[in-house]
């Protein structure tokens, strides 16, 4: 079943050039036909500018489409009534987490959506703890955010989001501005979210190791989708992927190198450095 | 130029019960024109250690000589070590505020007190350095890419001509191209202006094809320093203070602790290529 249903949609931005206030129309996204299934985990590829965070807003009716529709489940996005339908069951998550943090201590930010929500004080207390332990923050309930390291913050958010009981959670590059360990930490994360509680995730990313871990990669160029597949039918097409301007993990490229320099019997689309080690041994066997 | 760090301690909110240490008695010695970079999980006192560099902020004891000159010394001074020293902050972009490209850039030179002859130099100097093509510079730098408005804002830094500049995070949020074709142009510009470059990053494989030296902060001390085959040897070692290494070392330690002959410090995927092709030629032949 599909939770989230873009059909044909085409989306325009308007700018003004210089001081010259002439008007011009350009279009983010060029007639895009996605469907994200239930319980899936979705990445969504491409340079900036390709279109990937308007297709992200599309999904909750941050924005609406020029042309075409969006449904969420049966809730079409241009219909307003519906708005918080749609925005209590697709659930989104930015970039900076400074930006998406409105309280001064960490369970009061995680009860902010749910408290909109209108849901009983009860259930809230026990949805703010049961979201602080998906996210392992409970030992900082009562920290002040600012206290906090990026990666724990950007899981505050997602505690945020998590609180409010969605169906799909919309990562918009959560990952961007953490270290090593916080993007780690966040990814797992993710991970938990779709694979124990089921949570659809769409993952939008410029970090090809993450994408890895998604059932489904979409690779967007100048407002269209461009590929999609499994992880490894997309990272199999490394030249393609280059040439779009994106990469392949690191493995991946190694071993697409290596063939091409005519070492026979690797396999295409390699993702793992266990991958890689497994069919070297086999190799040199 | 060179850095000479002398037993730097900074502490925040001193004798509040909000005092912390972050930064611990650290020396740290950059000779004129070194491509170093500083790595750090959140919070280890990388930015406090740059915003020292140029006086941003002040030791709270110890000593920063740009030059053999104690920079703390003499306020007056500050103007010229902050031309002398050029530190880009993450998302320089959001500095951005001019009209034009060219406006823009020309902003710190302009503040300098310089000619028109010099500054229009400068600018078009800078914008070459950094790859902004002249149709570029008439045009709004809110019209551009992600890239090129970061470009274009490093371009700013540059026109005040620094010996020392520091980049802290120059790529986040930028896609693989966008990251590929920025670090390209700061290596090419510290091969053309010989100037000494600092550049705070956490992408380890991004490090690893640049740098000459890199240093480690952990808990406002430094937890290594050294070229970066010697860093990243010690990969398990970097994950505990939440770094990584670069993909490939974990990947050659693998192939090592299973019995294959490959060296362990390797770390970029050119490298690693060259390696396993021969080991693997081998068996192409024979």
């Amino acid at each position: 079943m599909d939770i989230i249903n873009c059909k044909n949609i085409t989306y325009l931005y308007s700018r003004y050039v210089d001081e010259e206030k002439i008007h011009v129309e350009f279009e983010a996204l060029k007639n895009v036909s996605l469907n994200i299934e239930k319980g899936s985990f979705v990445a969504i590829l491409g340079q900036n500018g390709s279109g990937k965070s308007t297709l992200a807003k599309n999904m909750n009716a941050l924005v609406v489409p020029k042309e075409g529709d969006v449904y969420v489940y049966e809730y079409n996005t241009k219909n307003t009534e519906f708005m918080f339908d749609i925005r209590k069951r697709v659930g989104m998550v930015f970039q900076n987490p400074d930006n998406q943090i409105v309280a001064g201590i960490v369970e009061e930010d995680i009860a902010f959506g749910p408290e909109n929500l209108g849901i009983p004080p009860d259930e809230i207390r026990k949805r703010v703890d049961d979201a602080l332990k998906i996210v392992r923050m409970t030992d900082y309930y009562d920290a002040s955010p600012h206290m906090l390291s990026g990666g724990q913050k950007q899981r505050v958010a997602i505690a945020g989001i998590i609180a409010m009981k969605p169906d799909c959670i919309v990562l918009d590059e959560p990952t961007a501005m953490l270290d090593p360990l916080g993007r780690k930490e966040v990814i797992n994360t993710v991970k938990l979210l779709n694979k124990e509680f089921g949570i659809t995730i769409v993952l939008i990313t410029h970090f090809m190791e993450e994408a890895v871990q998604a059932d489904r990669i979409v690779v967007m160029e100048d407002g269209q989708i461009v590929m999609e597949g499994t992880p490894k039918e997309v990272f199999s097409r490394v030249d393609e992927m280059k040439n779009t301007g994106l990469d392949v993990p690191q493995v991946t490229e190694l071993a697409h190198n290596l063939k091409k320099r005519g070492v026979e019997g690797l396999s295409d689309g390699i993702l793992t450095i266990e991958e890689m080690v497994n069919e070297l041994l086999r190799l040199k066997k | 130029m060179s850095i000479e760090i002398k037993n730097l301690t900074h502490i925040y909110n001193p004798n509040t019960s909000f005092e912390r240490k972050a930064i611990d008695n650290i020396n740290i010695s950059i000779p004129d024109g070194q491509f170093v970079g500083l790595i750090g999980h959140t919070g280890s006192g990388k930015s406090t250690l740059i915003q020292h560099l140029n006086s941003l902020v002040k030791p709270s004891s110890g000593h920063v000589l740009i030059d053999g000159e104690d920079i703390n010394l003499d306020k007056k001074n500050l103007k010229s070590v902050r031309q002398k020293v050029g530190l880009v902050f993450q998302y320089p972009e959001h500095q951005l505020f001019e009209v034009t490209v060219l406006k823009d850039v020309a902003f710190g030179p302009t503040a300098m007190g310089l000619s028109e002859e010099e500054i229009n130099e400068r600018v078009n100097e800078a914008l070459d350095v950094v790859g902004i093509s002249p149709e570029l510079h008439g045009r709004s730098p809110f019209e551009l890419s992600g890239g090129q408005k970061r470009r274009v804002a490093i371009a700013g830094v540059l026109a005040m001509r620094p010996k020392i500049l520091v980049l802290d995070e120059p790529t986040a949020g930028l896609d693989p191209r966008g990251r590929e074709e920025l670090f390209d142009r700061i290596k090419k510009m510290h091969d053309r202006l010989k100037i000494t470059i600092i550049l705070v990053s956490h992408s380890m494989e991004d490090v690893a094809k640049l740098v000459d030296r890199i240093i480690v902060l952990e808990n406002g001390i430094i937890f290594d320093d050294g070229t970066p085959e010697k860093v990243f040897k010690r990969g398990e070692e970097l994950e505990e203070i939440g770094l990584a290494a670069p993909q490939i070392s974990y990947l050659m330690s693998a192939l090592k602790a299973q019995g294959l002959d490959v060296p362990d410090d390797v770390f970029t995927v050119a490298d690693a290529e060259e390696v396993l092709f021969e080991v693997f030629r081998g068996d192409i032949s024979g």
